[in-house]
């Protein structure tokens, strides 16, 4: 390797260490905590300000709220979330779903959503799901493991091709799902992101490194 | 339990970053960039990387980022990361506006000069959040690295010199299940 590319590979990561720790620095900044009430556990940090549980009606709006940013244009005909339908499949129909799987379930996070491991086989996997207050799914992730490049190439293409076929083409698309380039270094990704009025999903494969690779789908509602 | 995983993450992302750091005036060849053992600049080293980068890329590249990672926590469900970003993200453009203003602010403080961070530790970040591994890849993988991709950064070099120490096991160890 030559100086110059050496010179460009640290000052890029020179970049990045100095993104991340600019931000969390400035995340700890009274001025900052302040805006979200005064912070949490964990050395006073402003992301420990959760937000108290409140009515399911103010759980949709603010949900509503924050996901306006990831809107984009036209209505996508149908909002497919892997197995799921948002907005049609039922907080009861995931648990069947999962209960026919031998899937175990068990409040998110938010105390509200689910988290359902689904892996078979020792292959790891995790669904997130999050409902409205009728219980219909509006939220969803799924999480699955490989340890190949191969097997994590063909699920994004067999997810992605599903998906185009339901809402149409991808609004970005970075790297790409051959093994040859998932495979060439860690954090290789190829990734798909479809934007519509009233829908939001992003498809991934990423090498995760010694952690194999990850298969990541996240599906929102935005209405 | 409060949870808190996007600002430990993102500590851990700093941190690994660093140490991924390698002062400027380093010497030729791949051995130059810390292969990935997770703990390797000095705070030294650290400090130059900081200052410098902020001479280098300026304020906007910095705030392009994180905007670029509030967006991308916000699409996550809430039962995966809780409910912090959508939070912030729900309380209006005026609110989101003064935390870009604040950052803004800050980083003049914090790359103006030496001893720039005077945050917890990696352990003190994370004792009690109970951060799984599913919850420290999806930040890597589906905040991080498309934040990155999505502000111009080279998959080569996030792959070459980012990826190293926050794919290393025993670094994610030293975040998870805290």
């Amino acid at each position: 390797m030559t100086r110059r590319p050496v010179r460009r590979v640290l000052a890029w990561s020179a970049a990045l260490a100095a993104i991340a720790l600019a931000a969390v620095a400035a995340l700890h900044a009274p001025p900052v905590m302040r805006l979200f009430g005064g912070g949490g556990a964990g050395g006073g940090c402003p992301f420990g300000a959760e937000r108290a549980a409140g009515t399911p009606e103010q759980r949709d709006a603010s949900r509503k709220a924050a996901l306006v940013r990831l809107k984009g244009t036209g209505d996508a005909p149908a909002r497919p979330a892997g197995d799921f339908a948002l907005g049609v499949t039922t907080r009861a129909d995931l648990l069947a779903w999962a209960g026919g799987r031998g899937a175990d379930c068990r409040p998110g996070r938010d105390r509200q959503g689910l988290e359902c491991d689904v892996g078979r086989e020792g292959a790891r996997a995790v669904v997130y799901a999050d409902f409205d207050r009728a219980d219909r799914l509006v939220g969803l992730m799924s999480m699955s493991y490989s340890r190949g490049a191969e097997e994590a190439g063909s699920t994004l293409a067999a997810a992605s091709a599903a998906l185009q076929g339901a809402v149409g083409a991808p609004t970005r698309a970075t790297g790409e799902g051959t093994p040859a380039y998932l495979s060439a270094g860690p954090l290789r990704q190829a990734r798909a992101e479809y934007r519509r009025a009233n829908y939001f999903a992003s498809l991934s494969a990423t090498n995760m490194g010694p952690g194999g690779y990850l298969v990541s789908q996240v599906y929102q509602a935005l209405d | 339990m409060r949870f808190n995983l996007v600002c430990a993450l993102a500590l851990a992302i700093g941190g690994a970053g660093v140490m991924a750091c390698g002062d400027d005036d380093a010497t030729d060849g791949a051995g130059s960039v810390d292969g990935g053992s997770g703990g390797g600049a000095d705070a030294g080293a650290a400090a130059n990387c900081s200052t410098e980068m902020f001479a280098k890329y300026g304020t906007d590249a910095f705030l392009a980022v994180n905007d670029s990672i509030i967006e991308k926590s916000v699409a996550a469900p809430t039962s995966a990361v809780g409910t912090s970003f959508q939070d912030l993200a729900a309380a209006g453009a005026d609110r989101v506006e003064e935390f870009r203003a604040n950052l803004a602010a800050f980083l003049v403080f914090v790359y103006g000069g030496p001893n720039n961070y005077q945050g917890p530790t990696m352990e003190e970040a994370h004792e009690g959040l109970a951060i799984t591994s599913e919850q420290y890849d999806y930040f890597i993988a589906s905040v991080v690295v498309p934040a990155l991709v999505d502000n111009g950064v080279p998959m080569s070099d996030i792959q070459d010199c980012f990826a190293p120490p926050v794919v290393d096991q025993a670094f994610k160890n030293s975040i998870i299940d805290r």
